[in-house]
């Protein structure tokens, strides 16, 4: 696996409650130093940076809070590398522009990368401050070890790719 | 919306492309418009209260997180009046390097909201994504000059949001002429794609409507100022920074956290691109100059809607300074100036991508923060916003409800507003009664 496979964005601010999920899992992967695995947090207000940010990177996974009729803590799987045909889901974000803006221009704009997968966490709370609820830390948790599941799947069509599970376990 | 009767209501939820939350509220009655209510319900985030008691070294990093479209503005705004307060003459080196971060920012920001936000409105399309169907070339090239800004932030500033290298006195640390010079040719790039932006919206089709505005903007005596200047008005004012507060009356109003603002005694202003189009257009470089008046855009220019030619315009602008700014750049000796705290009052403004950005501190002998104010352009073009949409409402209530949402939200758009600056979506009702 290059350098360059996988890349992990985690994006949300920390300080809005659950909307800190993605920042959560990023973090918690970067300090795992996941080899051939990027991880990093998009808190800015600014998501169209990610045309820049995925550049190079065959493989996305987005990690965000979202609002959707569902549990707080189901964890929503949308394989985006095909269009979705179904109801849109609502970020936590008043950016400028949204998430989902930015990955269907991207999409018209051929600069989608060959696959990319959000990994939505159903929230509850976005109010000032630290710290994630009970059932979206249950859950960020669960999507880290789905991660892990998916980075290794891709390293076995990979075969230069060598991951320690030792090094997921220090990030539990 | 209920036609044919008395009274007639839209109620539209969210104004989309903006940054922040609002809600819009017209109410007319017999075709006359009563109220019109540009309704701000972001919370305030009483970012002058925190500033109390904290060093004045805090004060270009605080400030800069009001904003991510704009936080070179909350920067260079404090920066100025806590230096102006010190005493500090910043030596040309840096003012030059402050120029060059400033212009990143016009770039990064007039190009979003340009193309992103601004240009849909006007083909009749909901958002980019639909617009980059039919122009996927130039919607590309918009991207890549936008990035170019923000490359140009990340190199001078330290990052791309929320910039950590500005501090009172100068910067902590200076680019190496190599690195800037890297830039030069995605500029040029940049400069090429801006030309074709503004020769591009300048054939869109404009709304006949051309209210009176006051014009308010910065002047500085040898450039279009976007750093510092004096207070200009179209009615013939011009004050120091310093007398700023004496010109502007501030309001509180129930329906919005962020205060409302006129000029004493002659009601709202407009600032923004278009004031500073208006007030100091033989200071654009010569190439805007040239495109302004190729595409017939020149002042006086009073139609809000034309005021997306003149953010592409300042944008040439700020390509073609850039370049020349990078061409001779020297690093300076050090990053910074020294400097002696003094007690009292400092005066600053700038102008941010939305307009003019002012910021007053009182400082301790101690160096803390006594009291600080800040006042955004976008708290400042409230009551305009207003101004123009009563003007306006006649023509909206004959529309359907989603064509009035259209047209009010792109109205809104002509003065890309920053909420979240001001105190941030749009909710929008109109009540037409009929006696």
């Amino acid at each position: 696996m290059s350098r360059n496979t996988v890349l992990i964005v985690g994006v949300g601010h920390e300080l809005r409650g659950d909307d800190g999920v993605g920042p959560w899992v990023a973090k918690h992967i970067a300090a795992a130093s996941w080899p051939g695995v990027t991880a990093v947090v998009l808190q800015s207000s600014d998501p169209s940076l990610l045309f820049n940010i995925w550049r190079g990177f065959s493989f996305v996974y987005l990690i965000d809070a979202v609002l959707a009729p569902y549990p707080v803590g189901t964890i929503l799987r949308l394989n985006l590398s095909h269009r979705i045909r179904t109801a849109r889901l609502q970020t936590t974000s008043t950016h400028t522009i949204d998430l989902w803006e930015v990955i269907e221009l991207a999409r018209t704009l051929g600069e989608l990368p060959s696959r990319l997968i959000l990994y939505g966490i159903v929230s509850y709370s976005f109010q000032l401050g630290m710290g994630l609820s009970p059932e979206v830390e249950a859950a960020a948790r669960k999507v880290v070890t789905r991660l892990w599941r998916a980075v290794k799947q891709i390293c076995r069509t990979a075969p230069q790719c060598s991951v320690s599970y030792n090094t997921l376990c220090d990030t539990r | 919306m209920v036609s044919h009767e008395r009274q007639r209501t839209i109620r539209i939820s969210a104004l989309a492309r903006v940054e922040g939350e609002g809600a819009l509220f017209i109410q007319v009655r017999d075709g006359k418009p009563m109220d019109v209510r540009l309704q701000i319900y972001e919370p305030p985030r009483f970012f002058e209260a925190l500033l109390r008691g904290r060093p004045h070294t805090d004060a270009p990093d605080i400030t800069a997180r009001i904003c991510g479209i704009c936080p070179v503005a909350y920067q260079m705004s404090a920066c100025n009046a806590l230096e102006s307060l010190f005493g500090i003459t910043i030596p040309p080196e840096i003012r030059q390097l402050r120029l060059l971060l400033y212009y990143a920012e016009w770039i990064q920001s007039h190009t979003l909201h340009v193309v992103m936000l601004h240009a849909p409105d006007f083909l009749g399309v909901d958002n980019v994504v639909q617009m980059a169907q039919t122009n996927r070339d130039l919607v590309q090239r918009a991207l890549q000059l936008k990035n170019v800004g923000n490359q140009l932030l990340a190199l001078i500033g330290g990052r791309e949001i929320h910039p950590v290298n500005v501090r009172v006195g100068g910067f902590y640390s200076v680019p190496r002429p190599a690195e800037l010079r890297k830039l030069r040719d995605p500029l040029q790039r940049g400069l090429e794609t801006a030309l074709a932006l503004a020769r591009w919206v300048a054939r869109f089709p404009f709304p006949d409507f051309e209210p009176t505005y006051e014009f308010v903007a910065l002047r500085h005596p040898t450039e279009y100022a976007i750093l510092d200047g004096h207070v200009v008005s179209s009615y013939g004012v011009d004050l120091p920074v310093s007398r700023f507060e004496e010109l502007v009356v501030e309001h509180q109003v129930p329906h919005s956290t962020a205060l409302h603002y006129e000029i004493a005694g002659r009601g709202s202003y407009l600032t923004g691109p278009l004031a500073r189009f208006n007030l100091n257009f033989s200071q654009l470089s010569p190439l805007a100059q040239e495109v302004a008046h190729e595409t017939g855009h020149v002042p006086p220019l009073q139609n809000p809607f034309r005021s997306i030619v003149v953010r592409c315009l300042e944008i040439i602008h700020a390509l073609e300074q850039s370049l020349a700014l990078i061409e001779r750049y020297e690093p300076p000796a050090r990053p910074w100036v020294d400097y002696e705290v003094r007690s009292g009052i400092g005066f600053g403004a700038s102008e941010a991508p939305r307009g003019l950005l002012y910021h007053r501190y009182e400082v301790g002998a101690d160096g803390s923060i006594r009291d600080a104010r800040i006042v955004p352009p976008t708290a400042q073009n409230q009551k305009r916003i207003e101004d123009d949409l009563r003007l306006l409402a006649p023509s909206v209530i004959r529309l359907s409800k989603d064509r009035a949402t259209r047209f009010c939200e792109h109205v809104i758009r002509n003065y890309d507003p920053c909420i979240s600056c001001a105190t941030h979506f749009l909710r929008l009702d109109i009540v037409d009664e009929h006696s």
